[in-house]
């Protein structure tokens, strides 16, 4: 039971820190509001319960919500057998999610004086390394303004934190304040309009970091904020990714329904040059509507080959588009349908 | 006038092993003797310099380069040989040493230089008479010129056709197996040597060919492949240094890239191998060689994932009888959540959640196709769709999954001895026990899949509850914001966000059978076959770790699981690798998946987790 099976993987880990991607914290936010314990904790020991447990000591260094009066530590409880994709890591000091397991703990057989017991949540970037300077950690700083949001802090001043985190540089706490306003109409609501205009500037602006042009991108959608289609259909002038034109498509059709593909195929009529003519194909399969399919099917007899309109049927997804991809021709080739059509 | 378009010696680059050598001796002189003794040892094995001591040289091409498409006087010849060669610049080269099926090269005839190790460039002499094309050259069997870096003289009955250059050497870009990527074959940051069985894997060779003013291209017919190591083959054991491409299968050849299988014909020895590749191009030039250091190692039943001495096959059963809890939805601000009820409703927990979903009717339409209602066409969709993608990401594997159960059972064990039972089994069900930790799928990790994993337990004292969990989906899914990918796929159908189930609008029917084509048949296409795609992700990454993915460690150790430096987002157990796959696909072992990752086209097993489960590389010792 005293066995530290811990292995020598400190240098990795710590290494680990300088290359910690942005997509990593997509559910973050999410873990901070839901679990039971948010700390700022060290691990300080491994033991082996069983041949299919094992339990890490975390040392407390900074309870952020849930921890109990005068706890200074926190044991995780793991199964090293299983696919369980967080575990502590060692002598690090993380950001810890931990989810009371009291319950589990008692199914095991573990000592109630050995606890108190927790499991680490499994939300993607509910776990991240932290910086020596705590006070300065932009991911400690957004996690303190949601538990301070918690505990009452004025709706207005968290709403104005988040903003300025939602547009500021640090590429994790942006996409998930970005994120956390679409979630969070309340919180949104407090948002003023110089501040939509420029999260709405930042949509069309942004060009290097797709995940948050995206998650832009959705917040400006699900408030219906005016100029949304026009700031999305900008943002393919200088975006080709194909999860931003997926997007732009989805994104129409939330805000226009059957009619999402008009303005997609406006700018079509008028785009010379072939990876955006691309991107907008993509985003008119995107929106899934009717009207899409029809305007696709046509594009699709009159160039047979045309692997972006192909790109497109496939976005589209529904059986005739996927038919109209694969059907053969009379030559064997693929064909999109009826020969003379559109001559 | 000089020659035109004749490759000069700057264009060819030393081979590696000099260049490795000299290096060392000049900065770390203490070194000298072991790096000598490396070189030696990697000399007489034939990998970087090629050649073996018992191999003599071959022809493998020869190339002409002259002022204009008749030899003259003074033009060159590049003879291009399978191995590092040496001749004395200025020695007379005449029918004692070449063979030509038709002409001679001319009286005069020397060697000028040698531009690259592996080849000899002569002037020809007066008189000198052939045809580029046609003309057929070959080593005398009195040849006291030409010769390997162990004296051996080159012999032979290999004749090439004496083509006209276009002045540039082929080049090649990549050398690898598999098409496993350069980060996970052991050239990488992340280090370590791809270990592969004796026989059955690829060999994949990517190059270019850029002579002016046209590039004729590379033959692939006269690719080299040698090993460092003895072969056996049909035709007996090929020693250290031969080429081993007549032993080999050819998969594909294009103008830019080549495959070939080591059948099971053509066995390599156990241990350290170093393939050595060139490739020559349509005028007789040959590219600098290009190696790979592996290791071979023999299957034991303990390494080989699928061995087939009982079971023909790895099957998995997706088990669908969980009913262990029921399901209510309530509204939350911006969406809606999905509550537990512990207690089972006679109808499967995985069932439950279509209806959730709204996939599935409390009213379905009778007899749509046949007596078949709208639910069971549906249903009868989904699953089908789970099959296929499935069988999509498993491509090439000897691994299927089947919604039949087989002979056989588990009963309460949680893993049996792999050739004791002819099945696996991964519970498709509801939630993951209201942990609260929102997990998607639990498996257990099978290290080389030694044995037939029960992933359907219930929560015990040694586990945790096992399968995939579709209550994580949908409660993730239904949840704000209304734009999120999910949802729009969703918000149609699923009664608490309000949409009307499939099988509760009218036309949904016809809409079923493809009579009604309209928005609404498109949603319910994209639903079915979106929620089809991430269930069967999900389902392939929790069955890919019982039978063995993503061990930590660099190969051979492991398949570079939990290395977040090198590859970063990845955790124990699992590997990220974004840089392999286009915006919008990850890997199916990539620790976090969502929808919109699952349910790209891109997403699928990067290159070395699909060639473990191909049984084309695997790890351990």
């Amino acid at each position: 039971m005293a066995t530290d099976m811990r292995a020598p993987r400190v240098l990795p880990f710590v290494l680990a820190a300088c290359a910690a991607p942005v997509a990593l914290a997509q559910q973050l936010r999410t873990a901070l509001a839901d679990t039971d314990l948010v700390a700022v904790a060290r691990e300080v020991g491994k033991t082996a319960f069983s041949d299919d447990v094992e339990l890490y000591r975390l040392q407390l260094v900074e309870p952020l919500r849930g921890a109990r009066d005068g706890q200074t530590a926190a044991v995780v409880v793991d199964w090293p057998k299983l696919s369980l994709h967080n575990r502590p890591a060692p002598r690090q000091t993380r950001l810890y999610c931990l989810q009371d397991a009291t319950r589990e703990a008692q199914r095991i057989g573990l000592p109630d004086a050995g606890g108190p017991y927790y499991r680490m949540s499994a939300r993607a970037g509910s776990n991240p390394l932290v910086g020596q300077d705590l006070a300065a950690d932009p991911i400690l700083r957004f996690a303190r303004t949601l538990v301070e949001a918690e505990r009452g802090a004025a709706p207005a001043d968290t709403a104005n934190t988040l903003a300025a985190m939602a547009l500021g540089q640090d590429a994790v706490v942006r996409l998930e304040a970005t994120r956390l306003f679409a979630e969070r109409p309340l919180l949104r609501a407090r948002l003023s309009p110089p501040q939509w205009s420029d999260l709405l500037g930042r949509t069309s602006g942004e060009s290097a970091d797709i995940d948050y042009k995206i998650a832009l991108a959705e917040l400006c959608a699900e408030q219906r904020l005016d100029g949304t289609v026009d700031a999305l259909l900008v943002g393919l002038g200088s975006v080709k990714d194909p999860a931003y034109a997926r997007t732009v498509g989805r994104l129409c059709a939330f805000l226009r329904g059957e009619d999402a593909a008009d303005p997609l195929l406006q700018r079509l009529q008028t785009t010379g040059d072939q990876p955006t003519r691309a991107a907008l194909l993509l985003a008119v399969g995107a929106t899934r509507t009717g009207k899409a399919l029809d305007a696709l099917l046509q594009l699709k007899q009159r160039a047979v080959d045309d692997a972006a309109v192909d790109a497109a049927l496939q976005e589209h997804g529904s059986q005739r588009a996927k038919d109209a991809v694969l059907r053969p021709g009379k030559d064997g080739k693929k064909d999109g349908g009826d020969k003379d059509g559109g001559k | 006038m000089a020659p035109a378009a004749v490759p000069d010696a700057s264009t060819y680059p030393t081979p590696l092993i000099l260049r490795m050598k000299r290096t060392a001796d000049q900065r770390f002189p203490w070194l000298l003797a072991a790096t000598l003794a490396a070189a030696l040892a990697a000399a007489c094995g034939g990998g970087g310099g090629g050649g073996g001591d018992g191999v003599p040289p071959r022809l493998v091409g020869a190339a002409f380069a002259g002022i204009g498409p008749t030899p003259l006087q003074n033009d060159l010849l590049v003879l291009s040989c399978s191995e590092d060669v040496t001749a004395a610049t200025g020695t007379a080269v005449g029918t004692s040493v070449l063979t030509l099926s038709s002409g001679n090269l001319g009286t005069g005839c020397v060697v000028q230089d040698q531009p690259t190790t592996r080849s000899v460039r002569l002037r020809l002499g007066s008189g000198v008479s052939f045809t580029p094309g046609v003309t057929t050259i070959a080593f005398a069997p009195t040849n006291n010129v030409i010769k390997d870096t162990s004296g051996n003289f080159g012999t032979g009955t290999d004749t090439v056709v004496i083509a006209t250059s276009d002045g540039a050497a082929p080049t090649i870009g990549n050398l690898t197996l598999n098409a496993i990527d350069g980060i996970l074959n052991g050239t990488g940051p992340a280090g370590g040597t791809l270990q592969v069985p004796q026989n059955g894997w690829n060999i994949d060779v990517a190059y270019a060919d850029t002579g002016a003013p046209t590039p004729l291209g590379v033959d692939a017919t006269r690719t080299q492949i040698t090993a460092s190591v003895a072969v056996g083959s049909s035709s007996g054991s090929q020693p250290p240094g031969a080429n081993l491409t007549p032993f080999l299968v050819p998969v594909i050849a294009t103008s830019t890239a080549a495959r070939w299988t080591v059948p099971a014909s053509t066995t390599f020895g156990t241990g350290p191998v170093t393939l050595t590749v060139t490739v020559v191009d349509g005028g007789g030039l040959q590219s600098s060689p290009a190696t790979f250091h592996l290791t071979v190692h023999a299957w034991t039943d303990a390494l080989r994932p699928f061995e087939t001495t009982v079971n023909s096959q790895q099957v998995w059963l997706l088990e669908t009888t969980r009913d262990i809890e029921s399901f209510t939805t309530s509204p939350i601000t911006g969406g809606a959540t999905i509550n537990i009820v512990t207690t089972p409703n006679g109808r499967a927990d995985w069932l439950d959640i279509l209806f959730v979903l709204g996939l599935q009717s409390t009213t379905p339409i009778a007899n749509v196709i046949g007596n078949q209602n709208s639910n069971d066409i549906v249903l009868q969709r989904f699953q089908a769709a789970i099959l296929s993608n499935l069988g999509t990401l498993y491509t090439g594997t000897n691994v299927t999954f089947t919604f039949t159960q087989p002979s056989g059972s588990f009963g309460s064990n949680s893993s049996v001895l792999y050739a004791s039972l002819g099945y696996s089994q991964i519970c498709l069900g509801g939630s993951d026990n209201n942990s609260g930790v929102d997990i998607l799928g639990v498996a257990q990790l099978d290290p080389n899949n030694q044995r037939q994993n029960n992933d359907c337990l219930l929560e015990s004292p040694n586990n945790v509850r096992l399968g995939v969990f579709l209550h994580t989906i949908a409660d993730d899914g239904l949840g704000p914001p209304a734009v999120s990918s999910f949802r729009q796929a969703f918000n149609l159908f699923a009664p608490a966000v309000g949409g009307t189930p499939i099988g509760n609008q009218s036309g949904d029917d016809s809409r079923l059978t493809g009579a009604t084509t309209d928005t609404r048949s498109s949603r319910l296409d994209s639903a079915i076959s979106g929620l089809a795609r991430f269930v069967a992700v999900v389902l392939a990454h929790e069955c890919g770790h019982s039978m063995g993915l993503v061990m930590n460690g660099a190969m051979p150790v492991g398949l570079y699981g939990g290395d977040p430096v090198n590859f970063p987002g990845s955790t124990d157990g699992h590997i990220r690798t974004q840089s392999l796959f286009p915006s919008g696909g990850t890997n199916v072992m990539s620790p976090q998946l969502s929808y919109d990752l699952a349910t790209d086209s891109h997403t699928a097993f990067n290159s070395l987790n699909i060639a473990y489960l191909r049984e084309q590389a695997f790890y351990g010792n």
